[in-house]
């Protein structure tokens, strides 16, 4: 039962660290490629970590859907960006911009590594510090 | 990516573990990525400070600085990376970190000098991990391979596929041939038996005595001779076989030269030898002989047709004979009428009109001869053949005879014109007509010309060419005999394989006991003699033929065209076309089978043979390990043997005490050799002869050297104790054996006095009776059950019986009475193994379907009560008062909150058992989800769906092929087009046929997985619903198979879905045999009948036992519950110790551990959770009642109880409830 709980604990640490870190670095590639308006496409990427019985742990992450639609290689796309000589200059570009597949998928064979190898004793001990602490204010 | 964006659900279904290397490792790849990423800004950072001039700024000294520190990082990492990969080894390495590996290593080689050790080493170790990668790829290669295979099948490997389905068509073919060829034997035999009265067997005798004979004609054709035969009124073997014999030798002499239907002339010539009465002078093989010589010497000789003379004989058969005219003569007459042009019919027709005509009107016949009347007439009785020639010869030239001749002619009805012809041209040819008149006489009386001419025809190519055949024929039928019993379970090549292998298995299940003994041997036997020689025959067998055949072709070309250039190139053609020709590989097929078939059917007799011997020998190995039991089990029962038994143990004791005693004599020998040999030792002597040692010195030179000595033969010397104790032993035994021996011991042969015997009786009594009182006892302990009581009853009566039965004489009126009883007595013994089965056939019957949908209302109702039960314990806990605290208001919110889980979790389980109770309109589904169900109305929409289908499919096609016209390369992908949508329309056919079927049982197995977590394993429901889930996986598994069948026949319909039928088809065999072992395993285990705890496993979920009538249980969570399982304890001590029937309350509370239970925790033997029943209460007391003491102290912990203050465990508990909340709404708000 107690391992039952630091593992699912165990679990939750990790999706939640991943996912900050899948979205900080999310954050920077679409900061760094794109140039905004609204601040729609970086604002709108809501991430949670759940628990339930029938699982051990759940992260959830969301970005709009032309989000996705920039991951996808164009054929012919045509983009506006700012130039330091002139105001704004439009371009043809045939690259698509890496800011969805490339760090879910990263950080997805990521995850499973650290599931997969990171519970060691020191690790569970940490968990169980964390509990007493917690529970008992150590 | 697919045509649309979805939500993306990327599920991770990981076993959480660890290990720390691997952690480490990953945690560095991590960090070094992080390290690496980072460094780019920086120098990017760095050169903007560049060129901003800011070289000397601080900003860029940090920078700086911070390159530095990572790269320092990054280098540690580097190493110990390294370090872990070494230690973790390739194998455990993913592929993402060997191919990091790689590069990593290569990059340190070309950063190397070719050549250095440096390099070497490097080299080495991206060796080893290019290794590991490609055992990597490999494996994984394979199973793409196996996959590919299966997908692509008949594309990629079509020309392999197709030789092989060639082949395997072949050997079914040549197996329906073999049969055909075997029940044709069969017709014909049935007819032989029918026309000549002879029984079967001695029909099969004469058809053993024809294979001998040296013809061409095919076995089955000598026996329609044979059929003739009896036609014509031959009944005894020899005569049917004589006649065989010559009408072998006419049909094959004269078949071409008789024309039409040989048997009708050989028929007509057998009724010929009647009518002359030929049989009574020669015998009916010499006259068919005589006849066939003549006709076939008269057909040499002239232009006339044998068939002619065959005709013409037999239209004048009613005369001839009575006219005294004989067969040979009628014979010269009808080759001469042929030779001259006469058709038979009217020539006979005149014949027969002149002969008798002759006697009638003797004196115009005799005035036309030129005769008086009385010399005619007594040359007419004499010889009418020549008074016929005589008459004949006076109407040559003699235009008034002609005249009157046809007058006469005319007169009896026929047309005169074409009659008298027939006498003019034998008038003007008398002297032809005699010729061929003695020729035939000549060769009926040498009866030699057929024979010479048999000889001939039945030694030309083409017969020797029809000899092998005969005998392939005759090895086909016999190999079809064997078949038969096979193939009469079908006649259809399609369903061969299919109702064979069902035949295969039931034979295989009712004989299996039998079929694997012999198997095993035959196996054996076969495999050895197979490598040694046998492989070896049928390859030669093969070569033969096939020589055989090709020299044959050779010769015949050869001969045809006279040159040997010609015969050489038709031979490589024939060479060419016989390996182009599946022909060839079928006939090599055959042979090799029948071949095969005949080693095997001999070797078979010699396995079983063999088989027979080695069953014999392990009988008598079983015979001889009961005697030869060891010494010391002899020795105890010495007593009871008879004077030669004990003279046998005598012998065996001094054999035995020999052996000892050389063993005793190798053991001293042996220890000699160890001591001589050691150095060690040697040293120590050496020292011992050095001058000038004190006496202190020897003394301890003696020490060490007895020391080292017993050191070294410390092994030995244990070793001759146990010799010498054994050898004691032994002498022991050897003084009580010649004691016995001495008092006139051995019970068989020398009967003993009364005293004596009445001894032995009381003893075997007194033993038995030790024994029942034993029995008696542990049953009134409790410790065995009633049956067990009764079997061990039962056990030792037979035992006491059969011992009774060495003390009495055999024979004596006292053996047989407890031979008898003993006999009694182990009838009564499997008659209780036979209640034992049926009673377990019993409880499998009962836990049946039926029980299905009652055991869910019950189960339901149950459910009901038990949470009534708890709601109402639970609502008693509730605070029933107005001004609740703030505490007590958390508690009875916290109460609440279970009650409300709870009612959501019985509610759960109550909506399953409703959903389950379905079911019971599912219970006949495992019979209804066979392939074909005609009660399955939606079938018939589908097939009418799927006509439709087909013929517009097929109306495609015809409008395509018309469109095509003469182009070919449009008509043969029409063709294909139409090919693929045909198999796409079967193959959508047997998938919608049996989808319904699927989703039936799906839906069944749904109800049944839905029911496992809620109803117990071990009840009559659980039972009913594992065999109803083995039911319904049997049912999958051949509704599976049948629609892999028929997809595979739809295929391949050439070879009717073969091999894949049958792989299919023993695979279901296979998984039924898994799914039945399961149940069988799963009711037939050990139950737990004494009580006690289960023993552990890993999940709760693991079955172990069954339960018996009458009994209670208390599950896994109770057993882990400490304060639960101390009860369980006592109750699990007094039911091992056989105290159980006595327990009582009052015992129970004494033997509660009290104090432990009430201060927190528990021992460590209560807290076991494993249930492994070794647990004892630590306070069972040797005496039951509770103690003043312990009542006093359970009142003090009850006080103590009662000053406790609540309030921490709610704050406790809230404080709790705060921290779950905090980590299950985690993440980062």
């Amino acid at each position: 039962m107690e391992l039952a709980l630091v593992r699912k604990e165990f679990v939750k640490q990790i999706l939640q660290q991943e996912g900050k870190e899948l979205h900080d670095n999310q954050g920077k590639a679409i900061a760094k490629l794109l140039h905004f308006h609204s601040n729609r496409l970086m604002d709108t990427r809501p991430f949670r970590v759940e628990s339930e019985d029938a699982m051990d742990g759940q992260f959830t992450t969301q970005i709009t859907a032309y989000g996705r639609f920039l991951d996808i290689k164009p054929k012919n796309r045509v983009i506006k960006e700012q130039s330091k000589y002139t105001h704004w200059r439009q371009r043809r570009r045939t690259k698509a911009f890496p800011i969805y597949n490339r760090f879910v998928f990263g950080h997805y064979y990521t995850i499973a590594y650290r599931l997969m190898y990171g519970l060691t004793e020191e690790v569970a001990e940490g968990i169980k510090k964390q509990f007493d602490t917690l529970n008992n204010g150590k | 990516m697919g045509n649309k964006l979805r939500d993306e659900d990327l599920n991770l279904n990981i076993i959480v573990n660890g290990d720390k290397s691997k952690k480490e490792l990953g945690d560095l790849e991590k960090s070094t990525r992080e390290l690496t990423a980072r460094n780019k800004e920086l120098r990017i950072e760095k050169e903007k400070l560049i060129r901003a001039g800011k070289q000397e700024s601080d900003e860029f000294k940090a920078v700086t600085k911070e390159i530095t520190e990572n790269n320092r990082v990054l280098k540690t990492n580097e190493t110990r990376m390294t370090e872990l990969r070494k230690a973790i080894g390739l194998a455990a390495l993913t592929m993402g970190q060997l191919r990091s590996e790689q590069t990593r290593l290569k990059r340190l080689m070309d950063s190397s000098t070719p050549g250095t050790e440096q390099w070497k080493l490097f080299k080495s170790q991206l060796e080893k991990v290019e290794g590991q990668m490609e055992k990597n790829r490999k494996g994984g290669e394979r199973m793409h391979l196996s996959l590919g295979k299966m997908a692509d099948g008949f594309n990629r490997y079509f020309a392999m596929i197709s030789v092989w389905v060639a082949s395997l068509t072949g050997v079914i073919f040549g197996f329906k041939k073999a049969s055909n060829e075997f029940a044709m034997f069969d017709d014909k035999v049935a007819d032989v038996q029918k026309t000549t009265g002879l029984a079967k067997d001695e029909v099969l005798a004469l058809d053993k005595s024809l294979q001998n004979l040296d013809t061409r004609t095919a076995q089955n054709d000598l026996l329609d001779l044979a059929k003739i035969a009896g036609k014509l009124g031959l009944s005894a073997e020899p005569d049917v076989e004589g006649f065989v014999r010559a009408a072998d030798k006419i049909a094959v002499a004269l078949t071409e030269d008789l024309g039409g239907n040989i048997e009708e002339s050989i028929n007509d010539i057998g009724k010929l030898t009647d009518i002359f009465k030929l049989n009574e002078d020669y015998g009916i093989e010499a006259s068919m002989i005589k006849v066939g010589s003549t006709i076939n010497a008269l057909g040499a000789a002239s232009t006339a047709n044998e068939g002619y003379i065959v005709e013409f004989t037999k239209r004048v058969a009613g005369i001839a004979p009575s006219a005294g005219i004989s067969i040979e003569k009628v014979m010269g007459l009808a080759a001469t009428l042929d030779q001259f042009g006469q058709s038979s019919e009217v020539a006979s027709t005149v014949y027969a009109q002149v002969v008798p005509d002759m006697f009638k009107d003797t004196a115009t016949y005799a005035a036309i001869a030129k005769m008086s009347v009385s010399d005619f007439k007594d040359l007419l009785n004499k010889d009418a053949n020549e008074a016929f020639i005589r008459f004949l010869a006076g109407l040559n030239g003699n235009n008034g005879g002609l005249a009157e001749m046809t007058q006469k002619l005319d007169g009896l009805g026929l047309e005169g014109k074409r009659s008298i012809s027939v006498l003019g041209v034998l008038a003007n040819n008398t002297e032809t007509l005699r010729e061929q008149q003695d020729l035939s006489a000549k060769s009926f009386e040498q009866g030699t010309s057929l024979i010479a001419e048999f000889n001939i025809k039945n030694e030309t190519m083409q017969a020797r060419l029809d000899k092998s055949k005969k005998s392939l024929a005759l090895i086909t039928r016999e190999l079809g005999e064997s078949l038969s019993p096979a193939m009469l379970v079908s006649t259809n090549g399609i369903t061969y394989f299919i109702k064979g292998a069902v035949q295969a298995i039931r034979i295989f299940t009712q004989y299996k006991g039998t079929i694997v003994g012999a198997a095993v041997g035959i196996a054996a036997y076969t495999i050895a003699v197979k490598l040694a020689a046998k492989w070896d025959t049928i390859h030669y067998g093969y070569l033969v033929v096939k020589t055989a055949i090709t020299k044959a072709y050779a010769w015949v070309v050869g001969v045809l065209t006279g040159e040997v250039t010609l015969a050489t190139v038709a031979q490589n053609a024939w060479n060419i076309a016989q390996k182009a020709n599946p022909i060839g590989l079928i006939i090599g097929l055959l042979t090799a089978a029948a071949t095969a078939y005949f080693i095997f059917k001999g070797k078979v007799k010699e396995a079983t043979v063999e088989q027979k011997k080695f069953n014999d020998e392990m009988e008598r190995g079983k015979e001889l390990m009961g005697q030869t039991k060891t010494i010391e089990e002899r020795a105890r029962v010495m007593a009871t043997m008879n004077a030669r038994q004990l003279e046998e143990f005598k012998g065996n004791l001094e054999d035995q005490i020999k052996a000892e005693e050389d063993f005793h004599g190798k053991l001293l020998t042996e220890a000699q050799k160890t001591l001589d040999a050691d150095a060690k030792l040697q040293e120590l002597y050496n020292n011992r002869k050095a001058d000038g040692l004190s006496e202190m010195q020897k003394i301890m030179i003696n020490a060490l050297i007895a020391g080292r000595k017993r050191e070294l033969v410390r092994e030995l010397q244990d070793q001759d104790n146990a010799s010498q104790a054994r050898l004691k032993q032994l002498r022991k035994y050897q003084s009580d054996a010649d004691k016995i021996s001495k008092s006139g011991g051995g019970n068989d042969d020398t009967p003993l006095s009364d005293k004596e015997l009445k001894d032995r009786l009381d003893k075997v009594e007194a033993a038995n009776n030790k024994e029942m009182a034993l029995i008696n006892k542990r049953h009134l302990e409790g410790i065995s059950s009633e049956d067990q009581y009764n079997d061990e009853l039962l056990n030792q009566e037979i035992k006491f019986l059969t011992e009774k039965m060495t003390v009495y004489k055999k024979g004596s009126k006292e053996y047989e009475e407890a031979f008898n009883q003993s006999l009694e007595k182990q009838v009564q013994a499997e008659k209780r193994i036979k209640d034992l089965l049926i009673s377990a056939e019993k409880e499998l019957a009962e836990a049946k379907i039926e029980n299905l949908v009652d055991g869910i209302e019950k189960e339901k109702a149950q459910e009901n009560q038990r949470w009534s039960d708890e709601k109402r314990g639970l609502e008693k806990q509730l605070l029933d008062k107005k001004d609740l605290s703030d505490q007590e208001a958390a508690l009875n919110a916290a109460i609440n909150a279970t009650i409300e889980e709870k009612e959501r979790l019985h509610q759960d389980k109550l909506r399953k058992l409703k959903e389950a109770s379905k079911i019971g309109d599912l219970e006949n589904l495992v019979t209804a989800a066979t392939p074909v169900d005609p009660n399955f109305a939606t079938l018939e929409q589908q097939q009418s769906f799927f006509d439709a289908r087909q013929a517009l499919i097929e109306a495609q096609y015809a409008k395509e092929k018309q469109l095509a016209g003469k182009n070919q390369t449009a008509l043969k992908a029409a063709e294909r087009r139409y090919n693929s949508q045909m198999y796409q329309l079967k193959s959508d056919q047997i998938d919608a046929e049996y989808a319904l079927n699927e989703k039936r049982i799906g839906l069944a197995q749904n109800y049944v997985s839905m029911l496992s977590g809620v109803v117990d394993e071990e009840s009559a429901l659980g039972k009913a619903l594992f065999l109803f889930n083995q039911g319904l996986a049997v049912a999958e598994v051949w509704v599976n198979i049948a629609k892999a069948n028929a997809k595979a026949i739809a295929a391949s319909p050439l070879t009717f879905g073969q091999p894949w039928v049958a792989a299919n088809t023993v695979q279901g065999g296979i998984q039924t045999g898994i799914i039945l072992a399961q149940t069988i395993a799963k009711f037939s285990k050990k139950g737990k009948k004494d009580g006690g705890f289960t023993g552990p496993a890993n999940s709760d979920d693991q079955p172990m036992g069954v339960y018996h009538a009458n009994e209670w249980f208390a599950n896994a969570k109770a057993v882990r519950n400490p304060e639960v399982k101390q009860f369980l304890d006592i109750f699990d001590y007094y039911q091992r110790t056989g105290q159980i029937s006595k327990l009582n309350t009052k015992m129970i509370l004494a033997n509660l551990p009290v104090q432990q239970m009430y201060v927190g925790g528990y021992s460590s033997k209560n807290t076991s959770s494993s249930g492994s029943g070794s647990t004892v209460p630590s306070t069972i007391p040797t005496s039951g009642g509770m103690s003043d003491t312990q009542l006093d102290r359970l009142n003090a912990v009850l006080d103590r109880l009662d000053s406790k203050d609540f309030s921490i465990a709610i704050e406790t508990y809230e404080r709790k409830k705060d921290n779950w909340k905090k980590i299950t709404n985690g993440g980062l708000k």
